[in-house]
């Protein structure tokens, strides 16, 4: 994926918080949803993202790629959603969990299977997954977002697609299981 | 980067399920008007001025206690100075680093600014004159520029939305005014536009808001507002 034509590519040094909002909305709506947000989470933690932007945005110098540098956003708000979503499932019993991925409800079904097969990699894993495969970033600019080497990135994402691929062939046998008459 | 493997999307050897569930993660629909939601409530709420992340919610009983001990602690500390005047008293921390002290509490802690009983420093930096404090409210002023641009731009647009539902749509236009003054090409430009729109249909201008929504219309085809303003003039046509 390049930058080169992005309007927002900070030529100037400014890059306008609005244009950003308007711009990259639906990145950050949808990498906070496959990094593990909850569905009812999620308008929070996008504006919780946004904040972020908008306070950080004039320390943004571009060296990296605007959508490298909102990934990262997107990772801390999507941990900090985590450990707060755990402290509040661990902590409240009456804790109102029916939107929790595995539950039923009206979203699509694509989107719950989707999320089981996400939601079954490993943290770090899924993170690298999402990059590479869903995002495009390569394998370099993922090492460079995460501070760590290419090598490790490459190791995870082989991890990552083969727990990817099992969970799928799970899936489909048991939804073909579930689909043919008893 | 040539050595990165095939992304599996493209990878004709991959099962066609496995790339169909990839194809369909990529088109997984937004709720409809969720990116303007999200904007309004962005220009409501104001923006923290901390450095740190916004990581901890912290509850408002804990912002009340902290609020509460370090008052409490700044008075004990000019009651002691007060009563004590002994040169052989052990160093009392300056009002400066009694508030460096709280301020730097391990929760990152925006302490509200609405109704919030405010501890004045200045007595306490002349040590021999304190007195027991008593905690005083200040109203609550707008931000200035210097503050955060969005901060300030979003109370000047929710002052304007509170006197429009007040029925008070001169007010509000006057205030959109400022904040048209302030920041002609702000952040929340299209919202101010939206809201004078809304202030002048109040006031009984429907000419010039019919001639303001059409010009947003066409300046701002793909923005969210333009549909609903679009769905209102096909209702009111």
């Amino acid at each position: 994926m390049s930058d080169r034509n992005d309007p927002l590519r900070p030529l100037t040094g400014f890059v306008d918080f609005r244009a950003v909002y308007d711009a990259h909305f639906a990145f950050v709506w949808r990498n906070l949803r496959r990094l593990g947000v909850r569905e009812v989470d999620l308008p929070d933690a996008t504006q919780d993202a946004f904040v972020v932007v908008h306070r950080k945005l004039a320390e943004f110098e571009g060296r990296a790629k605007i959508t490298t540098w909102l990934f990262a956003i997107c990772l801390r708000v999507a941990s900090d959603r985590r450990k707060t979503t755990r402290y509040a499932t661990r902590e409240d019993p009456f804790c109102d969990q029916s939107h929790a991925p595995t539950s039923t409800s009206s979203r699509p079904e694509t989107a719950q299977l989707i999320e089981h097969l996400l939601g079954a990699l490993p943290v770090e894993q899924r993170i690298v997954f999402v990059m590479f495969e869903l995002e495009g970033f390569s394998g370099e600019e993922i090492a460079d977002a995460l501070a760590i080497p290419v090598g490790t990135v490459r190791s995870r994402l082989r991890l990552a697609r083969d727990a990817f691929r099992t969970s799928t062939a799970q899936l489909t046998e048991s939804l073909r299981l579930a689909a043919s008459p008893p | 980067m040539t050595h990165d493997p095939t992304r599996l999307l493209s990878d004709p050897n991959e099962s066609e399920t496995l790339r169909h569930f990839l194809r369909d993660e990529a088109h997984l629909p937004i709720p409809h008007g969720m990116d303007a939601a999200i904007l309004a409530k962005l220009s409501e709420a104001p923006i923290p001025s901390t450095s740190t992340s916004t990581t901890i919610t912290t509850a408002p009983w804990l912002k009340f206690i902290i609020v509460i001990g370090s008052g409490a602690l700044v008075a004990f500390i000019a009651y002691r100075t007060t009563t004590r005047t002994s040169s052989t008293l052990l160093p009392m921390p300056s009002a400066t680093q009694v508030s460096t002290v709280v301020a730097s509490a391990a929760f990152p802690v925006a302490v509200p600014t609405v109704g919030v009983p405010v501890i004045p420093t200045a007595p306490l930096q002349r040590q021999e004159q304190a007195a027991p404090i008593a905690p005083q409210v200040i109203p609550t002023p707008l931000p200035s520029q210097g503050t955060g641009d969005l901060s300030r731009e979003a109370a000047l647009l929710n002052r304007a939305r509170v006197s429009l539902r007040a029925g008070e749509p001169a007010v509000a236009l006057a205030t959109l005014a400022t904040h048209a003054k302030e920041f002609p090409n702000g952040t929340l430009a299209q919202e101010r536009a939206i809201l004078e729109i809304q202030a002048r249909k109040a006031a009984g201008q429907t000419d010039q808001a019919r001639t303001q929504s059409e010009q947003f219309v066409r300046e701002h085809p793909e923005s969210p507002h333009a549909k609903v303003l679009k769905s209102e003039e096909g209702k009111a046509d």
